[in-house]
């Protein structure tokens, strides 16, 4: 049967209104309905609280449900990805060794690590200040010839040591 | 009734004030027995049915825990009882899908074309017994929606809750439910029926019979 299921099939004017009415109809013996239902509520006694294993259970069954409902409205892609991103992360973590770097990045490699227990208090900006004036790295031409090695150091001027004066 | 109220009221009833449990129910009382008439045979049957399904609300009402409004939850309980019921009783007696023979309507004493303003009274009120009567004919997933969308005016986004379906699965059930109706309620060839019985004088009875009127796009 191929019936659109957003489609309703409509009932006759007439039909309607009958049902209509339907709703409007006041159940008989009201009062009688009430004291019998009264009595038989005192009857079954306080209702019972539910127990740990029914808990558990309308736990299960409020998560099966919101479970169904998110499948329903297509979430199951969201949730794909959010798990996606979570096992990446967690890869990238077991790969790198799971040590952040000292400026909070992860560390490079094994070489660095080891060069980090040689001198530990040598970072980048205190190599570059151990370096003594004239230290310098080798220059080569196109030759191989050391270009630095032929050319006499400058010395730079300073005011407390008297042979860098300039003389005028 | 404020949902402060109702809150109060399910908590004293959850410790087991039977008063609270009756304030708490008093407005759904004529929905709750409505719909138990759709589903017995005859008003005591009814009656009987409905005072069994509260008793199981009232019984449950420790495990209601406000994830829903407190009439959806009723209503659910009580649909499930009713449900219940029709099945267990369906081995009993098979009744379905089985059209109202001509006698259902022909019978109808008011069918006279001088009857009175009075006896209109009791045509309607023939009627009404025949739509409940092929109310009770239709299978009771169908049923259950029928009555809550067209009787009870329920909208489908509470059917859905009540029934715990997605909405289209509440329009597909409303809409075999209706099928079913009218074919219950009319014969093969409806329109031959309508004119049959609109010449024996009872207009209202072949409106029912007459095949739908095409609406405008």
């Amino acid at each position: 049967m191929s019936s659109d299921p957003n489609k309703s099939l409509h009932l006759p004017e007439d039909l309607r209104d009958v049902l209509v009415s339907l709703g409007h109809e006041t159940p008989p013996d009201e009062r009688e309905f009430a004291a019998r239902l009264h009595r038989r509520l005192v009857a079954a006694g306080p209702p019972r609280a539910p127990g740990w294993l029914e808990r558990l259970g309308a736990s299960g069954a409020a998560l099966w449900q919101d479970h169904s409902a998110d499948a329903r409205q297509k979430r199951t892609l969201l949730t794909g990805a959010v798990f996606g991103a979570l096992a990446t992360a967690t890869a990238f973590l077991m790969l790198t060794g799971g040590h952040p770097g000292r400026d909070g990045n992860p560390a490079t490699g094994p070489e660095e690590e080891a060069a980090d227990v040689d001198s530990p208090s040598a970072g980048p900006a205190e190599r570059k200040a151990q370096r003594a004036v004239g230290d310098r790295r080798p220059t080569r031409d196109r030759l191989g010839e050391d270009i630095g090695a032929e050319r006499p150091e400058r010395v730079r001027a300073h005011p407390e040591v008297p042979e860098t004066r300039a003389t005028p | 009734m404020n949902s402060e109220q109702v809150e109060d009221l399910v908590r004293r009833a959850q410790q087991g004030d039977v008063s609270a449990f009756e304030r708490l129910i008093g407005e759904h009382l004529p929905l709750v027995r409505r719909f138990a008439r759709a589903f017995a045979r005859e008003q005591e049957g009814a009656a009987d049915l409905a005072q069994d399904a509260l008793l199981k609300v009232y019984r449950s009402i420790g495990g209601y825990r406000f994830q829903s409004s407190f009439s959806t939850w009723l209503y659910a309980i009580v649909r499930n009882v009713y449900l219940d019921d029709a099945r267990s009783r369906a081995g009993r007696d098979r009744a379905a899908e089985r059209p109202l023979g001509p006698t259902a309507v022909d019978a109808d004493p008011t069918a006279d074309p001088e009857a009175p303003r009075a006896d209109r009274r009791l045509e309607r009120e023939e009627l009404r017994r025949l739509v409940w009567d092929a109310l009770g004919t239709i299978p009771p997933e169908f049923r259950a929606t029928l009555v809550l969308y067209d009787i009870e005016g329920l909208t489908y986004e509470e059917i859905a809750a009540i029934e715990n379906t997605p909405l289209g699965t509440v329009k597909s059930r409303l809409s075999r439910g209706r099928g079913h109706l009218r074919r219950v309620l009319g014969p093969a060839a409806p329109a031959d029926r309508a004119g049959e019985i609109e010449a024996a004088g009872n207009s209202a009875a072949a409106d029912l019979v007459r095949p739908e009127r095409t609406e405008p796009a």
